[in-house]
């Protein structure tokens, strides 16, 4: 099949599963052992106080009806108010939103820019000690714990050393530039702020490195182990016998049929990115979802819980929809799976 | 790398297991006048900020992390293979409804879900656990399908039915014996997430609650005197990462060993 019909499919299958992300948000909603309305008039309030607020909400009718409001009611982008600050959800999302995408992306380009080449030299002088150097960074990003590193990387270069700027994405007494993306990067660099364009990357470099590690760790294993295998196939070997400099051979043939199942891992390590993103902006203060996510579970706002928790699925099956038709892209025997 | 992946986890699970009864001095028992004092012949790793012994709280946590590790995996494990086994066995619209409600509840990185599901229960190591092990079980699930769907063409599987063999004889005795590898391999691949996630858990306060000795919450207290006071934080971080390093290496053993037997028998 072609690639239009595979994306078809592809998103099919993703705009079916979202429902499922909805569905799945719902009922743990409902599952909240706590009664929402008690919670809400408090516990003394009369019983047919409360049997009529509950009508009101319609917290009374069969749980599919609910499901269908629910439903209708995230079309209309309603995803509830927030205990935490009063405020409709989706207006705290819209907000916190950009922050997360910059620091994602940041960290992204760090792991991509940190991994592969590590990757290559570690396939390329495997064994020997530039190998084993990179194995024990890999191993490093599997196993230790990414509070702890971001606490310390933090703690040293903040409080002890003064390198870096402290947490979140600027400095207190900066101004932030107009609001054109919502993201303070590119924002300060469209508006051709300089100051604080440099304020904002010395505020992005610890997180974006500390998230990106894992990531780096990951796409080192695997760029090593495609290319190692890649380096065993035949046309290599021609390419070597028709008497082609080892860089053309590793760069121009080998690289380039070894980055396929990298791609994959860039995408399959973005639901980590989301995932490490939530522990790296609680601990640095970065305004994003992340931190939003780990504030509202802390103050059990379960609007605000659920809310962020729908979007952030969200963002990662969309991610992962993306990966797919790009890998499908570069590989057309996918397609036919 | 294996062997040393294996030894360390042996050390751990001895540790997990005998340590408490060899620790002398109690995890929880505060010795307010001894507080943040540095590692010490009495106190090899420290005290922490209510005096308490942080090498004591160190070996007390290892029987909780693994025990707390062992068990999401076994769990989870046990539902998704249930599961997976009865969707590729009996395939079609149970196969399908699966395979829907698995990409569902994959949607969600599994931290995030974890938090949501932590939110809504009671904060405890009891439901923190029971959270990551609803995040987890859909990827066994997967694995157990896929084996089914490829096993139950087998001749072997033929001759039983033929034989008369009831279903679920067929499925226990052929079926998931011949399956467990692939999910072996992948469980002693994600056991470090998993202890990983609960240690993330407890240290933003969804886990373990004080005064229990869990890592992931031992970090979280010796955050604020992680510059001056460093053991109280870094020993248990530690901690975490040798243990998770042990499940990683011998998972990798792991799936060396398997996977060449994994091609022999597809």
């Amino acid at each position: 099949m072609n690639l239009l019909s595979f994306m078809a499919r592809r998103a099919g299958l993703t705009v079916f599963v979202l429902f499922g992300v909805t569905l799945i948000t719902f009922l743990l909603s409902h599952v909240v052992p706590a009664d929402p309305v008690v919670a809400y008039l408090g516990e003394h309030a009369p019983p047919d106080l409360v049997e009529k607020v509950r009508h009101q909400i319609g917290l009374d009718r069969p749980l599919p009806v609910q499901y269908a409001l629910y439903l209708r009611d995230l079309f209309h982008g309603n995803l509830g108010i927030s205990i935490m600050d009063n405020r409709p959800v989706r207006q705290d999302l819209a907000q916190y939103l950009p922050a997360t995408v910059e620091l994602s992306t940041a960290a992204m380009l760090v792991a991509i820019a940190i991994g592969i080449p590590t990757g290559v030299v570690s396939a390329l002088y495997k064994d020997r000690w530039p190998d084993q150097v990179a194995r024990i960074f890999a191993l490093g990003g599997t196993s230790l714990p990414i509070f702890y590193v971001a606490l310390l990387l933090i703690g040293l270069l903040y409080s002890r050393l003064g390198i870096l700027p402290g947490p979140g994405q600027l400095s207190v007494y900066t101004e932030p530039p107009p609001h054109i993306t919502g993201m303070v990067v590119p924002d300060a660099l469209l508006s051709g702020d300089w100051a604080v364009l440099g304020d904002a990357l010395r505020h992005l470099i610890l997180p974006a490195v500390v998230l990106g590690y894992y990531s780096a760790a990951l796409i080192t294993r695997m760029t090593r182990g495609s290319l190692l295998e890649v380096l065993r196939q035949d046309y290599v070997r021609t390419a070597r016998a028709k008497g082609l400099g080892e860089g053309r051979v590793v760069l121009g043939h080998a690289l380039r049929n070894a980055l396929l199942p990298t791609v994959t891992v860039i995408g399959l390590t973005y639901g980590g990115l989301l995932s490490g993103a939530v522990l790296t902006e609680t601990i640095f203060s970065w305004p994003g979802l992340g931190r939003y996510a780990t504030n509202s579970v802390i103050s059990v706002d379960i609007p605000a819980v659920l809310g962020v928790t729908l979007v952030i699925a969200f963002i990662y099956s969309l991610a992962n929809l993306l990966v797919d038709v790009l890998y499908a892209y570069l590989d057309p025997q996918i397609r036919y799976t | 790398m294996t062997l040393a992946g294996g030894a360390i986890f042996i050390a751990f699970v001895l540790v997990a297991l005998a340590g408490p009864l060899l620790v002398s001095q109690d995890p929880i028992v505060q010795e307010l006048g001894r507080r943040l004092s540095p590692p010490s012949h009495d106190h090899p790793f420290g005290t922490d900020s209510l005096g308490r012994d942080v090498f004591s709280r160190v070996i007390h946590g290892a029987r909780i992390s693994v025990v707390s590790g062992i068990a999401v995996i076994t769990a989870a494990t046990t539902f998704g293979i249930a599961a997976g086994m009865i969707a590729g066995w009996r395939g079609g619209w149970w196969d399908e409804t699966l395979m829907r409600i698995t990409d569902m509840f994959l949607a969600f990185p599994s931290l995030v879900l974890a938090m949501a599901i932590s939110a809504i229960l009671r904060p405890n190591l009891t439901n923190a656990l029971l959270a990551i092990t609803v995040t987890a079980w859909p990827a066994y699930a997967r694995i157990a399908r896929a084996q089914a769907l490829t096993l139950r063409a087998r001749d072997y599987v033929e001759a039983a039915r033929a034989e008369g063999a009831k279903e679920t004889t067929i499925v226990a005795r052929h079926l998931i014996p011949n399956a467990v590898a692939p999910i072996l391999v992948q469980a002693t691949l994600d056991i470090g997430g998993i202890i990983l996630t609960t240690a993330g858990l407890s240290f933003i306060g969804f886990g373990a609650q004080p005064p229990t000795p869990e890592w992931g919450l031992m970090v979280s207290d010796g955050r604020r005197f992680l510059m001056e006071q460093w053991w109280i934080a870094t020993f248990p971080a530690l901690a975490i990462m040798f243990l998770v390093l042990g499940f990683n290496l011998m998972g990798d053993g792991v799936r060396d060993l398997l996977d060449p037997r994994l091609r022999k028998l597809t």
